[in-house]
């Protein structure tokens, strides 16, 4: 009975994050006072629907700003605004890890409905999975931190700017194809990035979650935290190693064997699956 | 292979592409620290009044200049390198808006000192040096006197033999620098048709480039000659490593560059 309630659950969220409707008729974006708040999940605050704030996006805007490495070598309070995305993002993963990515994420939504596409099933090999921890302390943290044209010029949110599929297929494509008055220079990153959304978006016809796998920082320091995390998932000795979970799990892990798996998206699949009820989330 | 290769590491080097093409424009471009902003004739004179006997390197430029924003980085480095044995100044004498040259200082790093000047006053430089309409200019003063004068972007050794007495007379334009012409809009524009059209009959048709910022291509050129990004079309002509001032109107064309 997960199924059709996370179901819902992702559904609803698409739409909590998409209010703005009329965005995608005019090619404006939402500026009201409802994206100081974040959304557990990643979507690019540049949606023309969007009304929240990506965690992800708003870290990289405040590590890339020009006072932050003085403010933070100094001890200034501007440093504070770091810890809206962090506390948030700690706050998230620390209690459930993963869960969010599973159940409220509209991305991740969006690649589970791609994923229903009548394309070839692929078996990807699992040396790319790592790829999505360079994405967090790389592209998130480290490149908008130090990557400045001289010291105290601004930096780059260097993920949402050079990588993220999403913003590029659900903010920049349609808001460079409503763009009446010029407002945008089309140039070589938006070429590069229309590239990897492409490959993601024809990869998650092919993979189950490649965006949530390979890429996602948020999933990365989610996943992390969720070795921890107040709710995690348990295996009983009753277990039979049968492998069920396995095969329905969308993340492609066995559970059985790493119950802590950073990769887990506590989507509670596998519990409904497991023949001997050996699986069981809890604290 | 398989399960046991770390994939994830080549992929990583080919997304990591796009930093590192900005880092390497960054240090193409950025020496150092920002040096001060001075505005005003007064300014610049009282800079040229703490010069004593040592040479003093003025460079005339202008945003909108490619070849000059692609020389700064290189006086700049020379200015580095001589640690005060000469006065430098990069004066900006074609940007009639302060706030241009401001948000120019966010993007690029320049170490010696940027001077400012008002239209009137660039004006009035102009005269005193008797700089013409081509950018960049570089004079070198002793004790008041000019003893070398370069038009166009000059590389590092030029401007050491300038600046040490050894360059004679004076570097001018070349005859066989041919005048071309950049003219940036969107091709369907009828300022830009006519723009391109007065381009082509002065200059013909094989030096004269048409760009449309709105495609990537278009974008890419102007990224890579560093073309002023003006909000409405325009005609930018060049002739060798020096440029005009962009002009907005096949009459401010043929006025400028048409027989007498």
């Amino acid at each position: 009975m997960i199924s059709p309630v996370r179901k819902a659950v992702q559904f609803a969220a698409l739409l909590g994050t998409n209010l703005h409707f009329s965005g995608w008729v005019t090619g404006g974006i939402f500026t009201g006072l409802s994206k100081m708040f974040f959304i557990p999940g990643l979507w690019c605050y540049s949606t023309p629907s969007s009304v929240l704030a990506c965690p992800a996006g708003s870290l990289q805007a405040i590590l890339a700003s020009p006072m932050i490495l003085g403010a933070l070598s100094s001890g200034k309070p501007e440093a504070l605004a770091l810890l809206a995305p962090i506390g948030f993002i700690a706050a998230v993963g620390l209690s459930s890890g993963r869960l969010a990515c599973g159940w409220v994420c509209p991305f991740g939504l969006v690649q589970e409905l791609l994923n229903m596409l009548p394309l070839p099933r692929i078996r990807v090999p699992e040396g790319f999975r790592p790829l999505k921890y360079a994405m967090l302390f790389l592209f998130v943290i480290l490149l908008p931190l130090f990557l400045r044209g001289t010291p105290g010029a601004p930096g780059d949110p260097w993920f949402c700017k050079a990588i993220c599929p999403a913003g590029t297929a659900l903010a920049g494509w349609p808001l460079v194809s409503m763009d009446r008055a010029g407002l945008f220079r089309t140039g070589f990153l938006f070429i590069w990035k229309s590239s990897l959304a492409v490959v993601v978006i024809v990869l998650a016809a092919s993979v189950q979650r490649p965006f949530c796998r390979y890429l996602c920082p948020l999933g990365a320091g989610w996943g992390l935290l969720g070795k921890v995390s107040v709710l995690r998932m348990r295996v009983s000795d009753a277990c039979v190693r049968c492998g069920r979970c396995e095969s329905v799990c969308p993340m492609g892990i066995a559970i059985w064997k790493v119950p802590s798996s950073p990769e887990c998206i506590r989507c509670m699949k596998c519990v409904g699956e497991c023949p001997v009820k050996a699986i069981s989330h809890g604290p | 292979m398989g399960r046991r290769f770390p994939w994830w590491i080549p992929v990583l080097l080919v997304l990591l592409f796009p930093a590192f093409r900005a880092a390497t424009r960054i240090s193409r471009t950025a020496f150092g620290e920002q040096g001060v902003l001075l505005t005003g004739t007064a300014s610049l004179d009282s800079l040229l009044g703490s010069a004593g006997s040592r040479p003093v390197v003025l460079n005339f430029w202008a945003t909108w200049c490619s070849p000059c924003v692609h020389e700064l980085p290189v006086l700049d480095s020379l200015y580095i390198e001589m640690a005060g044995e000469a006065l430098f100044a990069a004066v900006s004498i074609g940007d009639p808006d302060l706030s241009t040259l401001v948000s120019f200082r966010e993007s690029v790093s320049i170490a010696m000192p940027v001077v400012w000047l008002s239209p009137q006053e660039a004006e009035a430089l102009r005269e005193r040096y008797g700089i013409p309409s081509v950018l960049p200019v570089t004079i070198v003063l002793v004790e008041g006197r000019e003893t070398a004068r370069l038009v166009g972007a000059a590389t590092t050794a030029r401007f050491r033999e300038a600046i040490g007495g050894r360059a004679e007379g004076v570097d001018t334009l070349q005859v066989n620098d041919v005048l071309h012409f950049y003219v940036v809009g969107n091709p369907s524009d009828s300022v830009t048709v006519q723009l391109h059209g007065a381009a082509v009959a002065l200059a013909g048709g094989e030096n004269v480039e048409l760009v449309d910022p709105f495609t990537p291509e278009g974008a890419g050129i102007i990224e890579e000659n560093m073309l002023p990004a003006l909000d409405r079309p325009y005609a930018q002509a060049c002739r060798g490593q020096a440029c005009y001032t962009p002009m907005f109107s096949a009459e401010q064309v043929f006025a400028t560059f048409g027989p007498e």
